[in-house]
């Protein structure tokens, strides 16, 4: 037997000790897209005018209403959604002692040190949708917005099962200081 | 010039010297055996953290700031009825939406009312729609445990994370918490996954024995044409409830991230350890071929060159590491694969899947080549006249 018929014998060898093992294969975790918006209709080129604050929107707006709001992205750690253009919004008018100069917390958009009875009071949720009423589904946070901006949104108010719940369903978004 | 030596000068010498063909073969296995421990220790750990496949991608939602434990999540026992009236697109069969509220917790149990040995179980409060969200469950025995009547199932690795024997939990047993005993109706199997080291029972029975009537741990969905989004704006809308979404793979994910360093440790100590047996054929082959020495220097005055006499004695060498690795191999099959081990999230079967046996062998092979190549080089230093002259 010559060298090469002793490696394809080799070879065959281990190819039968291999045979009839079950391959297991790891799930991957699945994601959805979050590629960029084909267009940046969503971003307003001026700040709208008339905007009040998330206290005071949750507590007169219902169900169906424009309205046109501001506030701070933040309020809990994943307030940024990068799986859609979903984020949660505090009142600018809520303390947060987490930017002090003496804190050094690392996310210091979640309101930690705030009462959680108080950000409840001044927190909403704002959704993003394209000119059908489409939830658009990309990340904010490659598009410059980032927790801790403060933003203007122009949108309608979603159901409100609670008056706790407040959802605007945004179809324009302004970024203070742009 | 003749060009390589035959094949069967090789497979002749390997009866030259019984001693060192068994050291040879052995070193072969154990090295094989030790890569395919190793291996297949870290793989079975990142498979069952990695829950394996499931039909339909799962989404928890749970209590914020519990992204990292289940055990510590608390949400308001609505939460499941709420999702199902807020997030369409949920799995649905039958009349039944795939929502499964769960309790996470670990509890000391005994065997029975004389056992004092500490034992932790985890265990889920589950309604039946759990068997239907996690698709990877599989009832081996039995049936699913009753409301109100002291009834547990148990996964098939429940044993090993409760320091038992396997036959301890057979059907009709009992173990014993909250100062009563709970009777075995069934047992699963959800291979690769750490609900195989978990008991099961009515979520309503541990509501009751852990005084948390108002409260779960989490709800699980199924989604079907819903989105991740869907569920995301759910939890973030409802903020007076608390709660947050992660998708079921990316917190397994997470945990898994946590045990990386143990995974690391093995992999570093195995090769250490292989290392240290590559060294070791290493030295039987510099001793058997520096006997040699006056032979090689006859090969090569008869014309065969330094490179057909290298390949001779590698064949040799490799002739003898893959009877060791096949040995390795089978014997390890047989004794490692499915082996239990018990960690802080349950417990974990040893796993030689292919990839892991490809590792092993591909060990047991460079024990061959390893062993041979410097040796074999290093005896052909020596000029023809002075190697003819050894003893």
């Amino acid at each position: 037997m010559n060298t090469t018929q002793f490696a394809v014998t080799l070879l065959a060898a281990c190819g039968l000790t291999i045979a009839g093992c079950n391959e297991k294969t790891e799930s991957t975790s699945g994601g959805s897209s979050s590629a960029a918006p084909s267009s940046m209709e969503w971003r307003l080129a001026s700040i709208p005018e008339g905007a009040v604050g998330v206290q005071q929107a949750k507590t007169t707006v219902s169900e169906g209403d424009a309205v046109t709001v501001r506030g701070i992205i933040g309020g809990r750690m994943d307030a940024l959604s990068t799986d859609s253009a979903t984020f949660v919004m505090v009142d600018s008018k809520l303390e947060n002692a987490c930017v002090s100069e003496d804190d050094h917390c690392s996310t210091p958009w979640d309101y930690c040190c705030a009462m959680p009875e108080d950000i409840q009071a001044n927190s909403a949720t704002v959704q993003l949708v394209d000119g059908a009423g489409k939830p658009m589904e990309f990340d904010l946070s490659t598009q410059g917005i980032s927790p801790l901006d403060e933003v203007v949104v122009v949108g309608t108010v979603a159901a409100r099962p609670t008056e706790q719940v407040l959802t605007i369903r945004a179809s324009g978004l302004y970024r203070v200081g742009q | 010039m003749l060009r390589q030596l035959p094949f069967e000068y090789a497979y002749r010498n390997l009866g030259r010297s019984r001693v060192r063909l068994v050291a040879s073969v052995l070193g072969a296995t154990l090295v094989v055996l030790l890569v395919l421990a190793a291996a297949g220790f870290v793989r079975g750990m990142q498979l069952t953290l990695t829950q394996g496949e499931n039909l339909h991608e799962n989404v928890i939602i749970m209590s914020t700031g519990s992204e990292e434990a289940l055990e510590r999540s608390q949400i308001d026992a609505s939460v499941a009825g709420q999702a199902i009236a807020s997030i369409p697109g949920l799995v649905e069969r039958g009349g039944v939406v795939y929502a499964s509220p769960e309790i996470n917790i670990a509890l000391p149990i005994n065997a029975d009312a004389s056992d004092t040995t500490p034992r932790q179980a985890v265990i889920r409060g589950v309604r039946p729609v759990a068997f239907l969200v996690h698709s990877a469950v599989e009832i081996t025995e039995g049936r699913q445990p009753r409301p109100g009547q002291d009834e547990i199932i148990v996964g098939s690795l429940a044993a090993t994370r409760l320091g038992l024997p396997d036959d301890r939990l057979a059907m009709g047993n009992t173990l014993r918490f909250d100062n009563r005993d709970w009777t075995i109706v069934g047992r699963f199997r959800a291979p690769n996954t750490v609900m195989d080291a978990e008991v099961w029972m009515p979520i309503i029975d541990l509501q009751i024995a852990t005084k948390r009537e108002a409260t779960i741990s989490a709800v699980v969905l199924s989604l079907d044409t819903a989105r991740f989004s869907d569920v995301d704006l759910f939890a973030k809308s409802r903020l007076d409830l608390e709660i947050t979404a992660m998708r079921e793979a990316e917190y397994y994910a997470s945990i898994a991230a946590f045990y990386r360093p143990i995974r690391i440790m093995v992999i570093v100590t195995a090769s250490l350890i292989a290392i240290g047996g590559l060294l070791g054929g290493l030295n039987t082959m510099y001793a058997s071929f520096a006997a040699r020495v006056r032979e090689i220097g006859t090969l090569q005055s008869f014309g065969y060159t330094r490179p057909a006499i290298v390949t001779s004695l590698t064949e040799e060498s490799l002739f003898a590491a893959a009877i060791g690795t096949v040995i390795g191999a089978i014997v390890g099959l047989l004794l490692l694969d499915g082996l239990a081990v018990k960690f802080s999230m349950g417990a974990f079967a040893l796993t030689l899947d292919a990839p892991v046996m490809l590792a092993g062998l591909a060990g047991g092979i460079l024990v061959g080549l390893v062993g041979a190549v410097p040796p074999a080089i290093r005896c052909l230093r020596l000029p023809i006249p002075q190697a003819l002259k050894m003893h």
